[in-house]
């Protein structure tokens, strides 16, 4: 016994005193912080990796350690550093700029065990600000990370001996944890689904910043001068039924009806209720939308609209009027035909309203207009001729306009002829409204493309589009698209794509198949799903997906208490389902001696021996002979065989453990007899 | 009215500890409660859960799960690390009561898997830790000192461990239940009695105290008389020696209840302590004369710890039923 003792123990004193496993935990700390080093201002990341770096080497050599009056020094200096830096401490990025200097701050202060065990649980809290600047996947597997290397300083701290503590490879210690993980996983899941989640926030923090978007609430074409085509996601969408063609696809945000000159915003439109009217004979298609964030207050629909979603409310121009703004992703479902107009006349102060020019500017376009006109026996034939004009005449689709910043409508229809979908539909509303016609611009997306590897469709920031609607008598508000009017050799050869797809010329759109894709464009359809999956069952599990869910399981009406009882309930039992497997797995068992277990249990159920855990194979063999019974023989060279196995031979060979096995599976036990 | 519930969670807690020479922990009398980490890392928890749900960032909401998970996990493990260890007690040397002796307390891994960071100890604020080996045994010595003579019962033990997160300690009590035998305090007569001074009464008296034939020095053990120390040796840190003495070379000496008249019990055992040990380190032959009891001339080791039981046990009511079988040392 003594020669296998490893020493006398060591004091609790002496373990408290322990110097801290410092690799293990600056590792833990600047694992939570790395994700926050990519949003928060480079400062701050270096004055951390140098106060890691300096504690790390104090540990080693102790006379680098850091005297009390410089860390106090260095951490006023970050706190106003902070303060310059943002001019307050409030708001998000200030606030989590503050949480990781004095979180990084925190090492220099960590000497003690208790020390340890704060930085390391309000690591576990850092993690959280990691999540208010970014949800995507990565970041949350990236986050297990941090989280094993958390628990591995807990463990290195609570371990006794230095040895043991500052050694460790990453792959050891996840193999370790996975253990951890294994078992927390589901209870993690359960408790995410019967959690029960609030409607809205508790309090919301000010000072959060913003995104870009594809579409803002106006329009000014002749700012711009290259026009970015962002790849970014802007909506997914999921036809219930058949999808129409991509060329028919207009998806409508808002519509624009003032223009002073420069930009066209959006005026005063009250509300009307779901048009009712669906007796033409046109489909109708169902969809549902998810809406990634605009910091609009408009929800996308297909044009037009027939059932608004339960979120928004249909405005006189068809727009969707979202109840509040879009800060977050939003689903909603909604329903529309392609063909639908209504007939409903326009009133005086509408009619107004619609052809309402500047007093002033762009003088040229205004007596063009009204010339050719003239040229026409209806507002129809004139629309039509316009668009005639721009496919036949010298009018160029680009991405790089030339910057208009005086009367636009003149640089770009007579001077330039160069521009986007942005100066088109200005300038056709312009010209429709000079010759009196009710005309608006609608600003929305174009086209979509669909996930071949799903079923649902991707709208992007790319296709963000500008279209017009002209005002007919007998017709309605009719929809005319001039970008499509453009003639293809003059749109720019890097856009023809892009543009072809809006082109209602080009009916027969060759969709993408799926083994023509590169292995790129696959990748990324691939990933576009995993997103939107990632974003369906993670992102936005909330109050309402979370009542559906339950709903489906057919528990509807579920009261969170109830779902709070269901998730204790559930936890509990895996807590206990797993101990119980823990503490029934007692040493890892050697086959031959699970295969004799067996054949004893047997007996035992076979009256043969009274069955004991505690049974040796000698005694098991004294009981056999005691009963003296012949048959007992072959059982007695069972356990024979046994022992010479497991304690005559050192390494009994793989086959001649299988060949035990199987005896034992087909070894004869007779069955009680009364005589016996 | 609190006594009384005390006295109930006592037998009920005591109805729980296992008492036996092989400890093997069972679920029924481990405990197991946060420890101050562990309370923190619960308030970390709950604010992450806070921010999550003011947030609405499921993300959060996960990882703060997640955490949640690992906590409840970690009951299991912790409990785990503490359980199927056997603790028993290597047997102790001589001890005597009042002095301070260390048990040394073996662990041995019965899960062919390492346990990390058991203390044990007599208080819980109070542990030795050590690792045990997947398939090794570790030993913790702990001090302690033996509060009267005869069959003694260890205090309790206490078992714990806060491995692996430290957030919560698993603890249980144990008592190993062969008592082991305490020998009296020794305590040197002082010289008006008839034996004083280390007994050679039994001489003609003429010889004062051979202590100018110096013999030989052996290693103290305890309970021998610190003025035969011979501390110059401990000075030079050659360790603790006594110096022997030739005098008492083929002597017989008797050493009798009735030496020390007028004199309680305790006091008689302690004196008669002192002079058997004295003779034994001597090698002298001597005999001890108890009231009921008398154990004949002998010098030696078998002898000295027959006199040493009878001394120990003398007065103590049961004491021949329990010593039968028992083995000390």
């Amino acid at each position: 016994m003594d020669d296998l003792s490893t020493d006398n123990g060591l004091s609790q004193r002496a373990f408290a005193s322990q110097p801290l496993p410092m690799v293990a935990v600056v590792l833990a700390q600047q694992s939570v912080l790395l994700p926050l080093y990519f949003f928060i201002p480079l400062w701050i990341s270096v004055l951390n990796t140098l106060c890691a770096i300096s504690v790390v080497a104090a540990s080693r050599f102790r006379q680098l350690q850091m005297k009390r009056w410089l860390k106090l020094l260095i951490t006023l200096s970050a706190i106003a550093g902070v303060l310059v830096t943002f001019h307050r401490f409030a708001g998000r990025d200030a606030g989590v700029a503050l949480i990781a200097v004095m979180y990084g701050l925190k090492i220099l202060e960590t000497t003690r065990i208790r020390d340890a065990n704060l930085l390391l649980s309000l690591g576990f809290f850092i993690l959280l600000a990691g999540f208010l600047f970014t949800q995507k996947p990565w970041i949350a597997f990236y986050q297990l990370l941090p989280i094993v290397l958390i628990l591995n300083a807990l463990v290195a701290i609570n371990r006794i001996g230095l040895g043991n503590r500052n050694s460790f490879s990453i792959s050891t210690i996840f193999k370790d944890f996975s253990r951890y993980l294994i078992l927390a996983l589901p209870i993690m899941l359960i408790l995410f689904v019967f959690f029960p989640r609030l409607g809205g926030p508790i309090w919301r923090m000010p000072g959060t910043t913003s995104a870009s978007s594809g579409i803002s609430d106006s329009m000014s074409p002749g700012a711009i001068s290259d026009l970015q085509l962002f790849d970014k996601v802007a909506m997914r969408v999921k036809f219930t039924g058949e999808a129409p063609n991509t060329n028919q696809m207009y998806w409508r945000a808002i519509v624009l009806d003032e223009f002073d000159g420069l930009n066209w915003t959006r005026g005063g439109v009250g509300p009307i209720d779901d048009p009712a009217d669906l007796s033409q004979d046109s489909p109708v298609y169902d969809y549902a939308v998810t809406l990634e964030r605009t910091q609009l207050r408009f929800l996308v629909t297909l044009d037009r609209p027939v059932k608004t979603p339960r979120q928004g409310q249909l405005l006189q121009d068809f727009v969707t009027y979202s109840s509040f703004r879009i800060l977050d992703r939003t689903r909603y479902s909604a329903s529309s035909s392609l063909t639908h107009s209504l007939d409903t006349p326009l009133t005086t102060q509408q009619r107004l309203t619609y052809t309402r020019l500047p007093k002033s500017g762009n003088r040229r376009s205004r007596s063009w207009a009204e010339d050719r006109r003239q040229l026409f026996n209806s507002d129809l034939d004139y629309i039509q001729d316009l668009l005639l004009y721009i496919n036949r005449q010298e009018y160029f689709y680009t991405l790089q306009p030339p910057i208009m910043d005086e009367d636009i409508v003149d640089s770009f229809w007579l001077d330039y002829q160069r521009g986007f979908c942005e100066h088109y539909a200005g300038a056709l509303v312009f010209l429709a409204r000079a010759a009196g016609i009710p005309a608006r611009v609608v600003v929305g997306y174009q086209g979509a493309e669909k996930n071949p590897l799903s079923d649902y469709w991707i709208v992007r920031y790319a296709d963000a589009h500008a279209w017009t609607e002209i005002w007919i008598e007998g017709r309605g508000w009719m929809r005319v698209d001039p970008t499509s009017a453009i003639a293809t050799h003059r749109v720019e050869a890097s856009l023809l794509d892009e543009y072809r797809q809006r082109d209602s010329l080009f009916d027969e759109f060759d969709f993408v198949q799926l083994d023509n894709l590169g292995w790129g464009k696959q990748v990324e359809y691939w990933m576009d799903q995993f997103n939107d999956r990632w974003n369906d069952w993670v992102l936005d599990y909330n109050n309402q997906s979370q009542r559906n869910l339950f709903e489906n399981w057919g528990l509807k009406g579920i009261s969170s208490y109830q779902m709070v009882v269901v998730m204790l309930l559930l936890t509990a039992v895996i807590v206990l389902f797993s101990s119980v497997r823990w503490f029934h797995q007692r040493k890892s068992q050697d086959p031959l001696a699970a295969a004799f277990e067996r054949v004893l249990k047997k007996m035992g159920k076979r009256a043969i021996i009274k069955y004991d855990s505690s049974l040796g194979p000698q005694q098991v063999k004294q009981l056999l002979s005691r009963n003296g019974l012949i048959k007992n023989r072959a059982l007695i060279a069972y356990v024979d065989e046994y022992i010479r196995l497991r304690y005559r031979q050192l390494d009994p060979s793989p086959s001649h453990i299988r060949r035990f096995i199987r005896h034992s599976r087909r070894l004869h036990i007779p069955r009680p007899t009364r005589s016996a | 009215m609190l006594q009384i519930l005390k006295q109930k969670s006592r037998r009920w807690f005591g109805a729980r500890m296992p008492v036996a020479d092989n400890i093997h922990l069972s679920q029924r009398s481990t405990y197991i409660w946060p420890t101050a980490a562990g309370y923190l890392a619960m308030i970390v928890t709950l604010l992450m859960m806070i921010g999550a749900t003011n947030y609405q960032n499921n993300l959060a909401f996960l990882l703060t799960f997640l955490l949640v998970g690992i906590g409840l996990v970690s009951i299991i493990f912790t409990f785990k690390n503490l359980q199927g260890i056997c603790f028993s007690l290597q047997p102790v040397a001589e001890v005597f009561c009042g002095q301070l002796f260390s048990v040394k307390v073996n662990l041995v891994s019965e899960t062919g898997k390492p346990h990390f960071s058991i203390g044990v100890g007599f208080r819980k604020a109070d542990c030795m830790l050590c690792d045990v080996e997947a398939n090794g045994a570790a030993s913790i010595c702990l001090p302690i000192k033996a509060d009267k003579r005869g069959y003694w019962n260890m205090p309790r033990f206490i078992a714990t461990s806060q491995f692996p997160f430290g957030w919560l300690r698993t603890w249980a009590w144990f008592r190993f239940e062969t008592p082991i035998l305490v020998y009296p305090t020794p305590k040197q007569p002082p010289s008006t009695f008839k034996h004083a001074d280390s007994g050679q009464a039994d001489e003609d008296g003429s010889k004062a105290k051979g202590s100018d034939d110096l013999y030989g020095l052996k290693p103290y053990q305890p309970g021998e008389s610190l003025s035969r120390v011979d501390w110059k040796a401990f000075s030079r840190e050659r360790g603790l020696f006594v110096r022997e003495f030739a005098g008492y070379q083929s002597q017989q000496l008797h050493f009798d209840w009735n030496d020390f008249p007028d004199c309680g019990i305790e006091t008689r055992i302690s004196y008669l302590t002192s002079l058997v040990l004295g003779a034994a380190s001597q090698n002298a032959s001597y005999s001890l004369g108890l009231p009921e009891q008398s154990i004949g001339q002998g010098d030696d080791d078998v002898h000295r710890r027959r006199c040493l039981r009878a001394l120990a046990l003398y007065g103590l009511a049961g004491h021949e039923n329990s010593a039968s079988g028992f083995s000390n040392g």
